[in-house]
C-alpha cells in the first residue's frame, strides 16, 4: 500500500518531481524557513550521496580521493546503515524503538521520513538471569563463651588458618583478618571469624546496561577474506590508518550435531577426523582440481555448481562440506541456482585466503563492522567530502529529459549536483519484494569452543531451510565487555527470525533461568535478541533517470563483502572511466617520493662534504 | 629481469671498490687470526678477533677449532667457566641463524653443551623447535634436537608426540617421519606390534590424502619392513592379506598415480607365488610412469 500510494500520486508523468516526503504545503514550507541556518554554502557538487552503508561509503572515499566534490546524507544519525553497530543500549533503544512505531508506518506522515532509516522486524529481546557461584570469604559475627580458655581460642585461629590454606582463592583480600584481630584484643567475648561459603553471584541485565560501551553490536555482522577485493581494496586505499583486525581463529562446521572443524588444505584434510579414507581422496582430488585452470577450461561454469559436485562424484556429506564452509555461497545466495563459475570462484577464494594472516580465511574487524563503511568517510572527510547525517532527501529534481538535476534535502534547500547515488532503502518504487535476514544476537558467559575466541561455524540445513551462519566474538576484538562472547547468527528468513534461529540457540546455549543453575555442557546465555533486517533488492526492471544510480547490498547474509567493494569500483569507474579507485593520488606518491630522493641528495652531498673534508685534512 | 634497475659502469666499479674493501679486510684478519694460532696465543682478545673472522665467514672451520682451543685453556684457568660457555652459546645462535646448515656450527654447539656443568636442555629444545618452525627438514636441526633428548633423558613418548605435531602441521615432512621411524625403532618388539594397527591408519591418512607424497609411502614400506623382521612368516603374511583393500581401493580412484602400484608391487614382493599380479602391477606401472622404464628390475 505504502509503496503505490508513494508513487502513485505521479504515476502517468515523467519523474517531474518524486516526493520523497510527503511535503505538505504549509508545514513543509515553515519548516523550510526554521532550518534556513542549517543551509549549506555550497549548492552545487559533483556527486550527492545518500546512506552511508558499506557500497556509498566506499564510494564516497574513492570519489573523494579523485579530488572531486562530495556531499554525503544519511537520515540516521550513525554511519553504516544495515553495517552500523551498536552498544547494549544503542541496540536495545533501536529494538524498542522498532517495537512501538509499527502502527505509524500507516500514517500517511511519518512513514516517508522513516525510508532509509534501519527497519527491524519481529525485534525482540530477553535478559536471561546469569548465576555464577563465586567463592567468597564472609565475616561472621560468633558468640564465643567468656569461658573460653586461651588454648580454644587459638584452636579456632589455627582451623580458620587451615581452612585459608585449604582454599587459596578467598575472594577478600587479607585486611580483613587484621580488622578481626584489632577488634579481637578488646571483646574477647564476641569475635569476627571469617568464613569460605559459596555465593550465587547473579548477573543481570544492570550489568550489560552499565558495561553498555564495552559492546559493539553489528547489525549485519562481516568477516574480511584476506585474500578478497575487500582487504585489497583496504590496503590500496591505506584505510588501514583507521582499521585494526585480528586473524578468525578457527573455522567449523556442524555434522551429525557436533562441531567439527572444516578441511581447506591437505594438512586439515589428513587432520580430518569425521571422514573415510576415500572422502579424504575425494576431497582431496576435488580442491586440487578446481586450482588448476586446464581443468576447469573443460567443464562448462555455467552449469549450476551442485551439479558440478555431483558429477564429480562426491558425495552428500562432502558436497555440504564444500557447499556451506568452504564456499560460503549459499548464505547470500539460491544454492540451487549457483553456477559452477562462482562456486569454483568462491573455493579459489577461501584457499588463497587461507595462511596470507592466519589459519584461517578470515579476518575479524575490530570494534565492530560498522568501522569499516566509517573509515571510508573519514578518508571522503579527508579530501574534502561533506558530512551530514539526520539529513535525507524529500524530492529529487529532474530535467524535462527525465534525468537527474538535484534534490530538495529534509531541511528544504536546493542542492545540485552532476551525479546522485543513493542506497536503494530510501527508493522503494524500484525494489523487488523485499527479503529479510533472520537474525539473533546472543551474549553468553564463554566460548563455545574452549580456548578459540573468534570462530565461524556453519550450520548446514536439515532439509528446506536455509544455512545458518554462526560467527563468535570474543573481548579481544573490543566488542564485548571483559569475559564476555558474543555469537551472531544468520540466516535468509523463512519464518520470523526467533522462529529461524530458536533451534540452533537451544542446540548451543543453556538458557539460565532462576531455577537451574548454569550448566558445565554448554554455555549460559545472558542476552538474547532476535530481529529481522530488511535486504533490499533492485527490480531491474525498471530503468532509473540519467545521473541517478542505486546501490544494493547483494552480499547480505554473505561472510565477505567483497562484492559490495566490487560495486561501488564498477560505478566508480562508470562516473570516472580514467581515474584510479581508491589508490592513494599519484601526486601525494610523488611527493613523498620527491621527498625522500631530497633527503637521499641531502645525505649524499653531507657525505661528499665529509670526504671532501677528508681530503682537505690530509 | 624486469623492473631491476640496470648498474651503470659507474655503480658497479663502486661496487667492485666496496667488494675488495671487505675482501682485503678478511684476508688481512685471516693472517692475523692465524698468526695469533701459530703463537698460541688463548686469550680473551684473540676469542674477539676470531669471532669477528667468524662472523665475516662462519665456515672457516679453521677458526672454529681455534676457538675451541681457547675455550679449553680459558676454562682451565677459571673457575667459572658457565658465563664463558653461555656467551658461546648465544655466539653459536647468530651463527645458526645466519646459516642454519653450517656442520662446524652445530658440532661446536654440542661441544660446549656436552662442556657444561648444568646446560639449560628446555632452551635448546626451545631453539631447535623455532628453528624447525622455519624450516622442518634441517636434519642439523633434528639430529641435535635428538641428541640433547637423549642427554636429557626425555621419554620416547615425547619425541614421538613432537613429530606426531610435526607431521600434523605438514605431513610431507619427510624429517618428521623420518624421525618417527627412528623412535619406533628403538621400541621393544612387542610395543611396535601393538601400535602398529593405529599407525598404519595414521600412514594411510596421508596417503589417502594426497597420494603423490612420497614421505607417506616411504614411512608405509618402513613400518611394514619392520613388522615382517619381528614377526613369524604367518603373522607376516596375514598382515600383507590385510593390506591390499585400502591399496586397491586408492588403486581404484587413482590409477594413474605410480605408488600405490609401486607400492603393492612392494607388499606382493615379500609374498610367495604372487609372480602373475606383479607382472600385472609392472605392465602399468611402465603406462603410468614411462621414465622409470628400469626400476621394476630392481624390485625383482
Amino acid at each position: 500500500m505504502r509503496r503505490a500510494r508513494v508513487m502513485g500520486g505521479r504515476q502517468g508523468e515523467p519523474w517531474a518531481a518524486v516526493d520523497n516526503h510527503r511535503q505538505h504545503s504549509n508545514v513543509a514550507k515553515d519548516k523550510m524557513e526554521e532550518n534556513r541556518d542549517k543551509w549549506l554554502d555550497d549548492t552545487h557538487y559533483d556527486v550527492i550521496l545518500l546512506g552511508t552503508g558499506m557500497v556509498e561509503s566506499v564510494l564516497a572515499g574513492a570519489v573523494a580521493r579523485v579530488g572531486k566534490k562530495i556531499l554525503h546524507l544519511d537520515a540516521n544519525d550513525f554511519y553504516g546503515f544495515q553495517y552500523s553497530s551498536f552498544n547494549f543500549v544503542g541496540l536495545e533503544e533501536l529494538i524498542e524503538s522498532q517495537k512501538h512505531g509499527e502502527d505509524e508506518e500507516d500514517n500517511e506522515w511519518s512513514v516517508s521520513p522513516k525510508r532509509g532509516q534501519v527497519e527491524l522486524k519481529n525485534a525482540e529481546s530477553r535478559l536471561y538471569p546469569l548465576y555464577k557461584y563465586v567463592k567468597k570469604q564472609k565475616t561472621v559475627e560468633k558468640e564465643i563463651p567468656s569461658s573460653s580458655s586461651d588454648t580454644s581460642h587459638e584452636n579456632t585461629t589455627e582451623d580458620l588458618n587451615a581452612q585459608n590454606e585449604s582454599n587459596p582463592t578467598p575472594v577478600e583480600p587479607s585486611e580483613k583478618t587484621e580488622e578481626e584481630k584489632r577488634e579481637e584484643e578488646p571483646k574477647e567475648e564476641k569475635k569476627m571469624v571469617s568464613e569460605i561459603i559459596e555465593v550465587e553471584e547473579l548477573v543481570d541485565g544492570n550489568e550489560m546496561e552499565k558495561k553498555s560501551r564495552h559492546f559493539n553490536i553489528d547489525l549485519s555482522p562481516k568477516y574480511l577474506y584476506a585474500s578478497g577485493e575487500e582487504v585489497k581494496n583496504i590496503v590500496l586505499a591505506k584505510a588501514t590508518t583507521y582499521l585494526e583486525y585480528k586473524s578468525c581463529d578457527a573455522m567449523y562446521t556442524l555434522y551429525e550435531s557436533r562441531i567439527q572443524p572444516v578441511p581447506c588444505s591437505k594438512a586439515d584434510i589428513f587432520n580430518l577426523k569425521y571422514a573415510s579414507l576415500l572422502e579424504k581422496r575425494s576431497l582431496g582430488k576435488f580442491l586440487e582440481y578446481v586450482q588448476k585452470e586446464e581443468n576447469l577450461a573443460s567443464i562448462d561454469v555455467t552449469q549450476p555448481f551442485l551439479s558440478l559436485l555431483k558429477s564429480q562424484g562426491l558425495n552428500d556429506k562432502l558436497i555440504s562440506i564444500i557447499m556451506y564452509s568452504i564456499t560460503f555461497a549459499p548464505f547470500h545466495q539460491n544454492r540451487e541456482t549457483m553456477t559452477s563459475e562462482e562456486g569454483i570462484h568462491r573455493i579459489k577464494l577461501t584457499v588463497a585466503s587461507i595462511g596470507k594472516y592466519g589459519r584461517t580465511p578470515f579476518l575479524v574487524q575490530m570494534y565492530g563492522i560498522s568501522e569499516l563503511p566509517q573509515a571510508f568517510c573519514r578518508i571522503a572527510a579527508v579530501y574534502g567530502g561533506m558530512y551530514i547525517l539526520r539529513r535525507s532527501v524529500r524530492k529529487l529534481l529532474l530535467d524535462e529529459r527525465g534525468d537527474y538535476r538535484g534534490i530538495v534535502d529534509t531541511e528544504g534547500q536546493t542542492l545540485t549536483s552532476d551525479r546522485f547515488v543513493a542506497n536503494l532503502s530510501y527508493f522503494p518504487k524500484y525494489q523487488k519484494p523485499i527479503r529479510y535476514l533472520s537474525r539473533a544476537v546472543i551474549v553468553t558467559d564463554r566460548s563455545v569452543v574452549d580456548g578459540q575466541e573468534n570462530v565461524i561455524l556453519t550450520v548446514p540445513p536439515k532439509s528446506e531451510e536455509n544455512p545458518i551462519l554462526f560467527m563468535q566474538n570474543g573481548p579481544d576484538i573490543n566488542v564485548t565487555s571483559s569475559d564476555r562472547y558474543i555469537v551472531h547468527l544468520t540466516c535468509h528468513s523463512v519464518y520470523t527470525a526467533r522462529e529461524d534461529l530458536d533451534g540452533v540457540v537451544d542446540q548451543f546455549f543453556h538458557r539460565s533461568t532462576t531455577e537451574e543453575p548454569s550448566h558445565a555442557e554448554k554455555p549460559s546465555m545472558c542476552y538474547v535478541a532476535y530481529f529481522n533486517l530488511p535486504v533490499y533488492a533492485r527490480d531491474h526492471s525498471l530503468n532509473l533517470p540519467g545521473n541517478f544510480y542505486l546501490t544494493d547490498d547483494s552480499e547480505a547474509g554473505g561472510v565477505g563483502c567483497g562484492e559490495l567493494f566490487r560495486q561501488a569500483e564498477k560505478l566508480f569507474h562508470t562516473f570516472y572511466p580514467s581515474l584510479p579507485f581508491l589508490t592513494v593520488p599519484e601526486e601525494e606518491e610523488e611527493k613523498k617520493e620527491e621527498e625522500k630522493e631530497e633527503e637521499k641528495k641531502e645525505e649524499e652531498k653531507e657525505e661528499q662534504d665529509k670526504e671532501e673534508q677528508e681530503k682537505e685534512e690530509r | 629481469m624486469h623492473s631491476v634497475r640496470r648498474r651503470t659502469a659507474e655503480e658497479k666499479e663502486e661496487k667492485r671498490i666496496a667488494e675488495k674493501a671487505h675482501i682485503d679486510k678478511f684476508c688481512k684478519l685471516s693472517e692475523t687470526v692465524m698468526a695469533l694460532r701459530n703463537n698460541e696465543e688463548l686469550t680473551k682478545e684473540a676469542l674477539k678477533t676470531a669471532g669477528t673472522l667468524l662472523e665475516m665467514n662462519f665456515e672457516f672451520y679453521t677458526v672454529w677449532n681455534f676457538r675451541r682451543e681457547i675455550i679449553q685453556r680459558l676454562s682451565e684457568e677459571n673457575s667459572d667457566s658457565d658465563a664463558l660457555y653461555k656467551e658461546e652459546l648465544q655466539f653459536i645462535q647468530n651463527a645458526i641463524m645466519a646459516n642454519p646448515k653450517s656442520y662446524w656450527a652445530w658440532f661446536h654447539r654440542k661441544w660446549i653443551i656436552s662442556r657444561m656443568s648444568q646446560p639449560s636442555y628446555t632452551k635448546e629444545i626451545f631453539l631447535c623447535n623455532q628453528l624447525l618452525e622455519k624450516d622442518t627438514r634441517n636434519f642439523h636441526c633434528w639430529g641435535y634436537r635428538r641428541w640433547i633428548c637423549q642427554k636429557m633423558g626425555a621419554g620416547e613418548q615425547e619425541i614421538f608426540d613432537f613429530t606426531t605435531k610435526k607431521i600434523e602441521h605438514l605431513f610431507s615432512n619427510y624429517s618428521a617421519w623420518h624421525e618417527r621411524s627412528r623412535i619406533l625403532s628403538t621400541y621393544p618388539a612387542q610395543q611396535l606390534k601393538g601400535l602398529l594397527q593405529s599407525e598404519l591408519e595414521y600412514v594411510q591418512n596421508a596417503f589417502f590424502t594426497s597420494p603423490d607424497d612420497q614421505s607417506a609411502w616411504f614411512y608405509y614400506r618402513w613400518l611394514i619392513a619392520k613388522f615382517i623382521e619381528n614377526s613369524t612368516e604367518e603373522e607376516a603374511s596375514q598382515l600383507l592379506e590385510t593390506q591390499f583393500e585400502p591399496l586397491d581401493q586408492l588403486i581404484e580412484v587413482e590409477p594413474n598415480s605410480r605408488w600405490p602400484l609401486n607400492t603393492k608391487l612392494y607388499l606382493l614382493s615379500k609374498m610367495n607365488g604372487r609372480g602373475e599380479e606383479m607382472k600385472e602391477i609392472l605392465v602399468k606401472l611402465r603406462e603410468v610412469d614411462p621414465t622409470h622404464q628400469k626400476y621394476p628390475e630392481l624390485n625383482s
